[in-house]
């Protein structure tokens, strides 16, 4: 793929451009916005940064550069970057311009545009490259979704420890695919048994690594 | 001849064809699914590297590169859903070829192409890097110091289109790299206390976070693609005048995926476009793009498997990885405790030769694997969604604690994966942050051991003639870069079309 990019199916339609094409020049002013945001939030970063770099104490084998030379300069260059960023926004409204020069870079990264965007979204380069695809979820929706995937798999490294790794991967697998739409309960019960005991297998006694045991009375996992 | 001797030498070389072959599956099955790149694919696999010899956990991670290309116009030509990105061009024709009932025969030219490019690549790697590594030898600590910042001004200017956010990535990934114990001094730098920390981020760490549970995190939001029919499984290799006609686009994909290849932040996707749209103005039947041309899928296909090999010659012989599946391998090298670059020549030609035989090993592969995997292909495409996320998930959190026991780095990979989530709200290109990773050591160490060669003077990086022809070429490129972005739209546009 190219690599140069990530993945363009997933980058292209569902959160970069989120609130992209949903009015008719949002494109342009949502990015604006997001970059809006980037480079405060950058500036704030690189600010923080700077700080505790420079509340580095140095040893005394230090050399004329010190622990936080490098780092401070990398701080200086990120505020100058990000500062930037947000300037440009000031500086640069969005235009129905930039909104056409977009989607003609689509149009000749897609030689023939026999395609229907939404199944195949085909983006060269990154998300500025911005696919003309309506969104099928609402950005809020994705968020929320990708926030309690988040927290299940949080959930699995408390509980890891507790419950030993069999039951706990054989949980997580039976929770996400529920959590992400699985219907049925007796496919999730096979997926997370099979899975977690197949994992066991994998992990435990192929590559004899050390997962953790928990409480699990017959020590399964070590 | 010195891979012949290696080969012959010892028994290792039945792992290396173990992981030849075991990479390209695992690849064509990972390529397959829209929702998994290659990067993703090897990211999943970089924790199982740890316990093997370098040269088969190279292999391996190669060899996944190889099949995930060959997969990825699976889906693409089957369900118009390329199955990675550089598939995407193989949908305009090859979907086209599969409404019109030859899906079979448009496979069969995505593999053979494929396997031409592949060795096409290869070819070229192994005659480029060596020479590329020779002159690299010459090089001082303050022109390694140069080589970093060409590298991350290169890959901040082209990889994301934007040199602002390109640069703001890549300074978070130098930020990332400094976490831990200065190399200088061993004063603990940005661990916030924490004697976790002190060790730093494992770079497998970050990419596993950023390639794998960021796009999981994408994933659940997005719909499910479409199923394909088993009706459609039967491969076609092309006869032999079809191979003639597939020759000429075959041949002008294999001249642009090595331009593209080589060029640091340009690959697969953009090389499989241009392939197609130059194997289109050369063609004598032009007319016949777009409505299901064999050419269509030959020129694309053989252009992102020759990316392949060719994006391993910067990495090779600078140490510098220009597309994510090559940031990947370098992860892969890093974890064996090897640095890619001039003296890898040096230090472990035994592993640069093995990963060129495995890379021939997994092109026979693709070809061999790629004949009878098709069923398996649609069943895995066939899987409802929330149960790949799932058993995807179970196995990177699987495999991140493998790698050291260790609660912690379950924690932190998740937490560089939102970092990652993030990253694509604020549409910041990941590879530069990768590289900056990467590269932190390097940049670091070496200004410091120049200045201390210097007694402190800055000149030494331009008084070292290597050094400053590094740094001008790194100034002429930002300053070309910022210059595309800053002019006006309108001109944007222009060249655009």
């Amino acid at each position: 793929m190219s690599e140069g990019s990530n993945n363009g199916i997933s980058n292209g339609n569902g959160i970069s451009n989120g609130n992209g094409n949903s009015n008719g020049n949002g494109n342009g002013n949502g990015n604006v916005v997001r970059d809006r945001i980037t480079g405060a939030l950058g500036v704030l970063l690189a600010g923080g940064y700077i700080a505790y770099a420079r509340s580095i104490e140095d040893s005394l084998l230090a050399d004329a550069v010190g622990a936080a030379g490098v780092p401070t300069g990398v701080g200086v260059t990120l505020l100058l970057a990000s500062g930037a960023l947000l300037l440009k926004t000031v500086w640069l409204r969005p235009t129905a311009k930039t909104a056409s020069a977009a989607s003609a870079e689509t149009v000749a990264a897609n030689p023939t545009t026999s395609l229907e965007p939404a199944s195949t979204s085909p983006a060269p380069e990154d998300a500025n490259t911005t696919m003309s695809a309506a969104p099928v979820t609402s950005p809020y929706r994705s968020h929320a979704l990708a926030l309690g995937l988040l927290a299940l798999l949080m959930g699995y490294t408390v509980v890891l420890p507790i419950v030993g790794y069999v039951l706990a991967v054989g949980l997580l697998i039976a929770a996400v695919a529920k959590f992400a739409g699985a219907r049925g309960a007796y496919p999730l019960l096979a997926c997370g048994i099979g899975g977690g005991i197949g994992l066991w297998l994998l992990f435990a006694v192929v590559l004899s690594v050390r997962m953790p045991a928990g409480l699990w009375p017959l020590g399964l996992g070590a | 001849m010195d891979s012949l001797a290696f080969l012959t030498g010892n028994w290792a070389w039945l792992w290396v064809v173990v992981a030849a072959f075991a990479g390209v599956l695992w690849g064509i099955l990972g390529g397959a699914l829209p929702g998994i790149s290659p990067s993703i694919a090897m990211a999943l696999l970089l924790p199982f590297t740890v316990g093997m010899s370098p040269t088969v956990a190279l292999v391996l991670l190669a060899s996944v590169y190889v099949g995930a290309e060959y997969g990825g116009s699976i889906p693409a030509i089957l369900i118009r859903t390329p199955g990675t990105n550089s598939a995407s061009a193989t949908v305009l024709d090859g979907y086209e070829m599969a409404r019109q009932g030859r899906a079979g025969e448009a496979l069969g030219i995505s593999l053979i192409s494929g396997l031409i490019g592949g060795l096409f690549g290869l070819l070229v790697l192994v005659l480029a890097t060596e020479s590329l590594a020779k002159v690299a030898l010459a090089f001082t600590p303050a022109a390694y110091f140069s080589l970093g910042i060409l590298g991350l001004s290169v890959i901040a200017g082209l990889s994301g289109g934007s040199l602002l956010r390109g640069i703001i990535a890549a300074s978070l990934g130098l930020m990332l790299a400094f976490i831990g114990s200065d190399p200088v001094s061993g004063v603990p730098r940005f661990t916030g206390g924490s004697a976790d920390l002190l060790g730093g981020i494992k770079p497998i760490l970050i990419m596993v976070g950023l390639f794998a549970v960021t796009e999981m995190l994408v994933q659940i939001g997005e719909p499910a693609w479409a199923k394909a029919e088993h009706a459609q499984a039967k491969l076609k290799l092309p006869n032999w005048a079809m191979s003639k006609r597939l020759a000429k686009p075959q041949a002008i994909g294999a001249v642009i995926g090595t331009i593209e290849g080589v060029t640091p932040g340009a690959g697969g996707t953009i090389a499989a476009f241009m392939a197609y749209s130059e194997a289109k103005r050369w063609s004598k039947h032009p007319e016949e793009f777009g409505h299901g041309s064999p050419e269509g899928i030959a020129a694309p296909e053989s252009a992102n498997n020759v990316v392949t090999a060719t994006a391993l010659v910067p990495l090779l012989s600078l140490g510098i990885p220009g597309s994510n599946s090559a940031a990947i391998l370098l992860g892969g090298f890093l974890i064996h405790g090897l640095q890619p670059g001039p003296m890898l020549f040096e230090k472990a030609p035994e592993v640069v030769w093995g990963l060129y035989g495995g890379l021939l090993l997994a092109n026979i592969a693709m070809v061999l694997i790629g004949l009878v995997i098709l069923s398996p292909c649609i069943w895995l495409v066939n899987r409802p969604k929330p149960y790949l996320i799932a058993f995807i998930l179970a196995l990177v959190m699987s495999g991140v604690y493998a790698i050291n026991q260790s609660i912690f780095e379950l924690g932190l990979v998740l937490a560089i994966g939102v970092l990652g989530y993030g990253m694509r709200l604020a549409r910041l290109p990941v590879l530069p942050l990768v590289l900056g990773v990467v590269l932190g050591y390097m940049v670091e160490s070496n200004y410091r051991r120049s200045l201390l060669i210097s007694d402190g003077a800055h000149s030494i990086f331009v008084t070292d003639p290597v050094s400053l022809g590094l740094l001008l070429t790194a100034l002429a490129l930002t300053l070309y870069t910022g210059w595309k972005e800053w002019r006006p739209a309108a001109q944007k546009t222009h060249a655009a079309a």
